[in-house]
């Protein structure tokens, strides 16, 4: 089936991050999709699967536009997904997750010895005859979890098979497995559109291989007339914008010395130093292990071997008290889960890690708190500028940030760690944010700013260190790199 | 900090005295293991309580349980179905798989329990109920007290002692289908109904068969009816309630209290000359032994009549003395 | 509260004069209807000994909802304070008369912070779910109550009686403590560190452990509290009945739960006030008075309660549909 988006623009809340996107597959062509992380990529993915509607746009399918209303309007299409993130019922089997709700019966009772053959011939089919259908799925390992969900999405024979990462935790064999399925596929006439950072794999795989960078298709071409080092470069691409405050370093002495940083399965032997009036980003990709390190360092996570220390001896921090009082402060990546207490006021929720310092007698010192809320509503220009008592999940998405942020100045920290303090956050609210951090290095803050944003990691720091797998690969000198050479090292290459 | 501590120190204490002072006390009566059906006059005999948690059915089983000791040659299994009636159905059959030569059965405010007298009759075993007569089934006998029969004493006692007639109260104990309670509310009614100058007022609440429910009730219906002159109670502890209700409300020399049941305090408010004038004994001690009685008679192949009412006694002023063990659990 | 997935879904609103209808607006509302209704369709409403046992009857049920409050603010449950109070009150009822009164009412309130703080230390030390707990607990402690004695116990000590039937003034000393641990409690909520820590752990509790605050040491205050009001409730209902019961209580953890519901706390936690929670307990002691005085049957009042807490749900869904 060809299938194609005609000007898909989609918009969150007024931000818009699809800027009208073209797109065109037909039956047995492979179309790989790349792009840097926030290029829009989840999100088209997710339009093309029905999970989000786009805001103005075509769809055409056979020459027949179509408006896809859900996920399950797309698969009555023929359209499946299997996505990054796990879907399988981890307490149900195998054979129940491939079949879920299609058992073969018999006398109105469901044949378990035929289910467990249908979903061993589909597994069979699909090349991963290795998995045992009668397995627990969450008893499989993370790779097999992903063939499994593969399996599941050809149950229904779809003619256009969405692939968000499918060779992120595939390795080896499995990863052979998983081209051998992808060609058969093709020849079968199955329109595949593929997602992934891979582009050693992408360049073999491709009929066509589409570029995506903030929020706009780039560039269309095939795997002959290209190769990665132009991908890079393409996925890079330069942007000129003066959002960012001039940088000169007066570096101080050392705040923060991490040694041999290590949890495994998730990051292994990291070790940098952070220093006085200096901000330091640490790009990766998603999944290469920077926010977990962050939570490590700093004590909400225990580490499994290495060492935390902080001038003066403090350090190994076994909870985030110990590590506040130690002078730490943590802006995790995802405020409505870990940041914020959304059903809570903007002041409770800048005042929650004060709440038990504020006080007078037993009480908390309203009047106090009071003031010092005010205090850093004026000073990080929180609008509305009387949000105080005004419920924090009512402001929009840049001033939530920003209430986060004033919840950890508020303890005055003498290290900042950011974990994506500007994703979802609009361009005016991120201008903020950039000088509050550069005014808070002036003052003699070490700023750990973790981004998987290119031009901000370039931009708003004075080195970058680079994870790829739970490792360091890279420390570069910001005024003295490139994008291209930071995403290198972030995928494993050195250019 | 540290008085937190002796806090949790006293009360771990507290604790800890008062339950040894309860484990002497109370035997505990679920018995003995290995039941084996005999040919030496020894028997063992299952008890299927519906609840004991009350402590007029946790009188019955421990009387069963007396009275088996005495007996010397029979030994009880007793269990606890907590009041659901699949469970006693379950826990008769767990006796008869352990060979029980009989079963007495005290089903509390049970309607019937079909399940459990019919596995026990497939099993052929004979089977005593106490207390509670199921309307259905096929049971050996039944020794119990007739409930209607109490309430009709208490009315015929409160119409002597109001012979200008005045308000009656009802508090009942609920659910609507407890036939127990229907029973003694039946009879109270037969008697004071037809009298003349009496008009009854039943409580639109239930009392919950507790004291803490007696006394709720009975505060409301001071607050809607000032002007009673007496007060029916289903059983003794919402008497007990109530009376506390009417004591707080200064009303104690206006309310006379009848009951059922005679639970020691009530009997001892009797004995004091309160207004708590008069209850229906119904002896759990009494019942619960002539069960234990009966299925041994009934194992021994003796010819025993069908169903035995065990009378209940009017308690009054003049007698209660008789009545009031010190010793007694119920 | 995860926000992964935002509810995109609309739920009718109920709209009065314009404004979406707050469920401090709706209890309100009903409290005086309920008062006006009863004060002008009964003689018996406003008589001093029907206002007396309003007072009264809202103190067992009161206390448990302050305590049942705190534990759900944190997202947790607490099914097992009818036990608790039937535990308490036989305790203190026993020890009263071999040990001073004191001591005694100490004893079967300290014996309630105990199980509160072993029902809180299994939820938040052992991550077991706070329904099973204190499920599990309400049967144990159902159990060591009757363990303790089978039957009722009535204290011989005549001083023991006074906690449940002294009055101050017009109104019943044991009004006046349940009135105290609201106001109390309610400041607690509202202005101290701990107070304010247990409702943003209903809120979200991974925020308030990366703030550096202690969760485990909240929540298992939380059920401490709840334990210690329940303990409180046995001890002032055994006084007040003169007896102690081991059977008492049974089901109390129902009403609690139906006046916090009432008061417009969510069963998810971080949302509820005392304030709104003592709304509810009005609410559900004056349907049953109002009930009472009509001479309705006991039915009715279930049914009654049952379709008030649907009414509230569904203020609340409306209102949160519009977050």
């Amino acid at each position: 089936m060809s299938l194609e988006l005609r000007g898909v623009h989609k918009d969150f809340g007024g931000v818009e991050v699809l800027h009208g996107v073209d797109l065109a597959g037909r039956p047995g062509e492979v179309l790989a999709v790349v792009g840097a992380n926030g290029a829009g990529k989840s999100t088209l993915i997710k339009i093309l699967s029905g999970a989000l509607s786009m805001s103005a746009g075509e769809m055409w399918m056979d020459g027949e536009r179509v408006g896809l209303r859900s996920p399950h309007d797309a698969h009555a299409r023929g359209i499946r997904t299997v996505y990054q993130e796990l879907t399988l019922v981890a307490q149900l089997s195998v054979t129940e997750n491939l079949l879920m709700g299609n058992f073969p019966r018999r006398a109105g009772l469901i044949d378990w010895p035929a289910a467990h053959r249908r979903a061993g011939e589909l597994l069979e089919e699909a090349g991963f005859g290795a998995i045992d259908p009668r397995t627990l799925a969450g008893r499989l390992s993370v790779a097999r979890q992903q063939m499994v969900e593969i399996a599941k999405a050809l149950v229904s024979r779809p003619r256009v098979l969405i692939l968000d990462e499918p060779s992120a935790v595939l390795a080896g064999s499995d990863l052979d497995a998983l081209f051998a399925l992808i060609r058969r596929l093709q020849e079968q006439g199955v329109l595949i559109i593929y997602v992934s950072h891979r582009l050693a794999e992408v360049l073999d795989l491709a009929t066509s291989i589409v570029v995506i960078k903030d929020g706009r298709v780039i560039e269309t071409t095939e795997p002959a007339r290209t190769g990665e080092d132009e991908l890079i470069r393409l996925m890079a691409g330069r942007r000129l914008e003066q959002i960012y405050p001039g940088r000169r370093t007066e570096r101080g002495e050392a705040s923060l010395t991490v040694t041999g940083l290590t949890r495994e399965g998730e990051f292994e032997d990291v070790s940098f130093t952070l220093h006085a009036g200096e901000i330091v980003g640490l790009f990766g990709l998603v999944g290469s292990g920077r926010s977990e390190l962050a939570r490590c360092v700093f004590g909400a996570e225990p580490a499994g071997a290495g060492e935390v220390r902080l001038p003066g001896g403090a350090g190994d921090f076994r909870t985030p008290g110990e590590a506040i009082a130690a002078g730490l402060a943590l802006v995790t990546e995802d405020r409505k889960r870990s940041g914020l207490v959304l059903g809570m006021t903007v002041r409770d929720n800048i005042a929650l890690t004060t709440l038990h310092s504020t006080r007078r007698g037993p009480l908390i010192d309203a009047a106090r708190q009071r003031r010092d809320v005010t205090e850093m509503i004026d000073r990080l220009n929180i609008q509305p500028a009387h949000c105080a008592s005004m419920a924090v999940v009512n402001l929009s998405g840049g001033n939530q940030q920003k209430a986060v942020l004033a919840k950890w100045l508020l303890v005055g920290p003498r290290v900042l760690i950011l974990d994506e303090p500007t994703r979802g956050v609009d361009m005016a609210t991120r201008v903020d944010i950039y000088r509050m951090i550069d005014e808070l290095a002036r003052e003699g803050l070490s700023v750990l700013l973790i981004s998987s944003d290119l031009t901000e990691v370039l931009g708003a720091t004075d080195r970058v260190l680079v994870m790829n797998q739970g490792r360091i690969s890279g420390e570069l000198r910001s005024d003295q790199t490139t994008e291209d050479e930071i995403l290198a090292y972030s995928i494993g290459l050195t250019v | 900090m540290n008085a937190k501590k002796l806090g949790i120190l006293l009360v771990a204490g507290a604790l800890a005295a008062g339950l040894n002072a309860c484990s002497s006390a109370s035997e505990a009566p679920t018995g003995t293991t290995g039941a084996t059906a005999s040919g030496d006059g020894s028997y063992t005999i299952g008890v299927a309580n519906f609840t004991l948690g009350g402590p007029y059915f946790s009188g019955m089983d421990k009387a069963i349980a007396a009275q088996a000791k005495k007996k010397g040659n029979v030994e009880i299994i007793s269990t606890d179905a907590n009041g659901d009636a699949a469970k006693l159905a379950s826990n008769v059959e767990d006796l008869l798989s352990k060979n029980v030569d009989a079963v007495i059965i005290s089903g509390g405010p049970l309607e019937s329990a079909p399940a459990a007298l019919n596995s026990i009759k497939t099993a052929g075993k004979p089977v005593v109920l106490v207390d509670r007569k199921f309307q259905t089934g096929e049971y050996t006998s039944w020794i119990g007290p007739d409930n209607k029969a109490i309430g009709v004493q208490d009315g015929q006692f409160l119409a002597e002692k109001l012979p200008d007639g005045g308000k009656v109260a009802i508090i009942k104990g609920g659910p609507a289908d407890n036939s127990i309670g229907l029973a003694r509310t039946d009879g109270v009614k037969s008697v004071l109904g037809s009298a003349k100058g009496i008009t009854l007022v039943e409580a639109p609440d239930f009392g919950n068969w507790g004291s803490d429910g007696g006394l709720t009730v009975m505060e409301s219906l001071l607050a809607t009816n000032p002007d009673l002159a007496a007060v029916f109670c289903e059983n003794d502890a919402m008497c007990l309630g109530a009376q506390r209700a009417i004591a707080d409300a200064g009303k104690a020399k206006q309310i006379i209290i009848a009951g059922v049941d005679g639970q020691a305090e009530a009997l001892k408010a009797i004995l004091d000359g309160t207004n708590y004038v008069v209850t229906g004994l119904n002896d759990a001690d009494i019942i619960g032994s002539l069960g234990l009685d009966r299925a041994v008679e009934i194992l021994g192949g003796a010819q025993v009549e069908k169903d035995t009412v065990v009378p209940s006694p009017q308690v009054t002023k003049d007698n209660a003395a008789k009545y009031l063990d010190p010793n007694g659990g119920f | 509260m995860t926000g992964q997935l935002t509810n995109t879904r609309r739920y009718p609103r109920l709209v009065l004069g314009g404004r979406d209808l707050t469920v401090e607006v709706v209890f309100v509302t009903l409290v005086v209807l309920l008062v006006a209704v009863a004060a002008s369709t009964s003689d018996t409403f406003l008589t001093q000994t029907n206002l007396t046992n309003l007072l009264k009857q809202m103190v067992t049920t009161g206390l448990l909802a302050f305590g049942m409050l705190v534990v759900i603010l944190t997202g947790g449950i607490d099914l097992s304070v009818g036990s608790v109070v039937a535990f308490s009150g036989i305790l203190s009822a026993g020890l009263v008369s071999g040990l001073p009164l004191p001591v005694a009412i100490v004893a079967g309130l300290a014996a309630g912070i105990v199980f509160g703080l072993i029902n809180g230390t299994l939820v938040a030390r052992f991550g077991l779910a706070p329904f099973v707990v204190t499920l599990a607990a309400l049967t144990t402690i159902r159990g060591l109550a009757f363990v303790y004695s089978e039957v009722p116990i009535s204290p011989e000590n005549e001083s023991f009686l006074t906690l449940g039937s002294a009055m101050v003034g017009p109104i019943p000393l044991s009004t006046v403590i349940m009135l105290a641990v609201f106001l109390v409690g309610g400041v607690f909520l509202t202005r101290t560190p701990a107070g304010r820590s247990i409702v943003a752990i209903g809120g979200n509790a991974e925020t308030v452990r990366l703030a550096g605050i202690n969760v485990r040491k909240h929540v298992i205050l939380a059920y401490a509290i709840s334990g210690a009001c329940a303990g409180l409730a046995g001890v002032i209902l055994a006084s007040r009945v003169g007896i102690a019961q081991p059977s008492v209580g049974v089901a109390f953890e129902l009403d609690a739960i139906a006046a916090c519901v009432i008061g417009g706390a969510s069963l998810a936690g971080g949302r509820g006030s005392a304030k709104a929670t003592f709304g509810g307990v009005l609410v559900l002691v004056l349907i049953n008075n109002l009930l009472n005085l009509y001479g309705v049957q006991s039915f009715w009042q279930q049914v009654l309660k049952g379709l008030i807490i649907i009414a509230v749900i569904l203020v609340q869904r409306t209102n949160r549909a519009r977050t």
